[in-house]
């Protein structure tokens, strides 16, 4: 689980722009913890680096059996970054590096985004062939990286979200994971319709796209 | 709107013209040929001082019609809008002392056209006393000073400007920042004392003016009071009326009153309970804010575990642990200064 709250300039309030980000990694803890699942200690602040998110993927990946499943949880901000004016944006996850809340932007080979992704699902593929990896991306600009997170469809679900909306504090949850933590006991496949719906039926200008590995649809958290 | 406005406004301004009219006729009617009737004589003057006063408003709207300000509140009463919107006690000052002095020339003209002995009106001077000349000064400076300080507050601090519509009310004469305003109140009593006094030397002198001839015209206009010259004083009894004045004691008290309000405004508009309140919300809140952050970070260590051998969740651990305690010293200095805030103001 990765949760980084900060963004290129602080926040008029002096916490972090995405104060919430906390208590949507304890409620995922909590939630999985009921559902028999065990997590390891999640990436905060200045944790969240590339680097450590990689290694971490890395590591876990080695440890899992054959038919483990991981899920992959980050919630903060994304952004999109243009190699140039006319080229199409890559979209990434803003993760830690010094200076985040300076206003400098770095090159990209500081962000986590869909070429780190990749090489990550093809390891998860080879160490873990009957494994089911989900991928949970609660943040800004979401869909866009759904497309660089998607590969392998068979053996990878993927659950994206953006919630840069919410205006909660530390004692609230994303608008995505309020929703997401209802609907937890469902089938994947039927875990867009549900949230959508309720998105519509709250007149909530969100919504979340959920592509269920093929082999695990019917199956749940 | 703005016809509905106009429309709204002009009964009654047809209203005050009429009301001058008749005004002007009863002063016509009251110039009989028993002018030594004290009874006719007091009528007279209290006449002469409000006709002379309906003139100059008259005059005024007149003059804000030309320029396209068509009713009497989007006209005279425009006069005594400030800068933020309200109306504004030094304008009014200023605006009360320029209508109380035409006034007052235009009696003076009257006076010398209607003098029992014949039409005098080659003999008029405009001539003004001292004090009343400063006193016009103070207030149209006070006005300046006043507008000077709120555009550079406005300039240092935008958010101050409403972008609401501010709709301004009488009740702005007397109210500043944080409610009603002594230093408002006590100035605009001593205005209006101060023009009451002022209009009553002016009554004794039209008497006068209406009533000389041709050699006491002339003497009426070069006699001036002299507060600090002893034969002056000595010589008091006279029956001869000064030119209007008023005191230099109480210029100076008008002076000193124009200053308090000037000053006033150049000092902080808060009230210090208001802010302690303010900050002591705030900081509440962010304490709670916090204290939930370490609340919520402690149950995540003590819901997950470092998996066995891994150096980043062992750093990741630290981290957060660290992050706790960062997070309650936080609150202790918060909780400090709420502390010493309420130390420093009880």
């Amino acid at each position: 689980m990765v949760g980084l709250g900060d963004f290129y300039r602080q926040s008029p309030t002096g916490f972090a722009t995405l104060p919430f980000i906390y208590n949507n990694i304890r409620s995922l803890v909590l939630d999985l913890k009921d559902k028999g699942w065990s997590s390891s200690t999640p990436l905060l602040d200045s944790m969240a680096s590339v680097k450590n998110i990689i290694d971490k993927m890395v590591e876990t990946i080695n440890k899992c059996a054959q038919d483990e499943w991981l899920l992959f949880y980050f919630t903060g901000h994304a952004s999109k970054y243009y190699i140039s004016p006319e080229s199409k944006p890559i979209t990434y996850c803003v993760t830690y590096y010094q200076n985040l809340t300076k206003g400098q932007y770095p090159g990209l080979e500081q962000f986590f985004y869909g070429q780190h992704y990749s090489r990550i699902v093809e390891m998860f593929a080879k160490k873990v062939p009957k494994g089911h990896l989900i991928t949970v991306l609660d943040c800004c600009y979401a869909f866009g990286l759904i497309d660089d997170f998607a590969a392998s469809a068979e053996f990878h679900t993927v659950i994206a979200a953006t919630a840069h909306n919410a205006p909660a504090l530390f004692d609230d949850n994303s608008v995505f994971y309020k929703e997401f933590t209802k609907v937890l006991g469902q089938p994947f496949n039927t875990l867009q319709k549900l949230i959508n719906t309720s998105f519509a039926n709250q007149e909530i200008p969100e919504s979340c796209v959920i592509k269920p590995a093929k082999k695990f649809e019917s199956f749940t958290l | 709107m703005g016809m509905t406005s106009s429309r709204s406004q002009n009964p009654g301004m047809g209203i005050f013209i009429a009301a001058v009219a008749l005004l002007a006729i009863w002063f016509y009617s009251l110039l009989d040929p028993d002018p030594q009737g004290s009874s006719s004589r007091l009528i007279l003057g209290i006449v002469l001082i409000l006709l002379s006063t309906g003139i100059t408003i008259l005059l005024l709207f007149g003059i804000t019609a030309i320029f396209g300000y068509t009713n009497f509140k989007k006209g005279l009463l425009n006069f005594l809008i400030g800068d933020n919107g309200t109306y504004s006690l030094s304008r009014l000052q200023a605006v009360l002392w320029a209508v109380v002095i035409i006034a007052y020339q235009l009696q003076v003209v009257l006076c010398l056209c209607f003098n029992s002995h014949g039409n005098y009106f080659h003999l008029y001077e405009p001539v003004f006393s001292e004090s009343v000349i400063w006193l016009l000064g103070l207030s149209l400076a006070s006005s300046i000073a006043v507008k000077g300080i709120t555009v550079s507050n406005a300039t240092q601090n935008p958010r101050t400007i409403s972008k609401n519509t501010v709709v301004p009310r009488l009740g702005d004469i007397l109210v500043g920042d944080n409610g009603l305003d002594f230093s408002k109140c006590q100035m605009l009593i001593w205005t209006l004392l101060a023009i009451i006094v002022f209009e009553s030397k002016c009554f004794f002198f039209n008497q006068e003016l209406l009533t000389q001839s041709n050699e006491g015209v002339e003497k009426l206009f070069n006699h001036f009071y002299d507060e600090y010259n002893k034969n002056t004083k000595d010589s008091l009894d006279s029956s001869s009326p000064y030119v209007p004045y008023l005191t230099w004691s109480f210029v100076v008290l008008m002076g000193m009153s124009q200053g308090v309000y000037v000053g006033k405004k150049l000092v902080p508009s808060f009230k210090l309970g208001d802010i302690k309140a303010s900050k002591q919300s705030e900081l509440e809140f962010e304490t709670k804010q916090l204290d939930l952050k370490s609340k919520i970070l402690s149950e995540i260590l003590s819901n997950t575990a470092p998996s066995p051998g891994s150096a980043i969740d062992k750093a990741s651990k630290a981290a957060i642990e660290e992050e706790i305690s960062r997070t309650k010293e936080r609150i202790d200095i918060i909780k400090g200064d709420i502390n010493q805030i309420n130390n420093f103001l009880n």
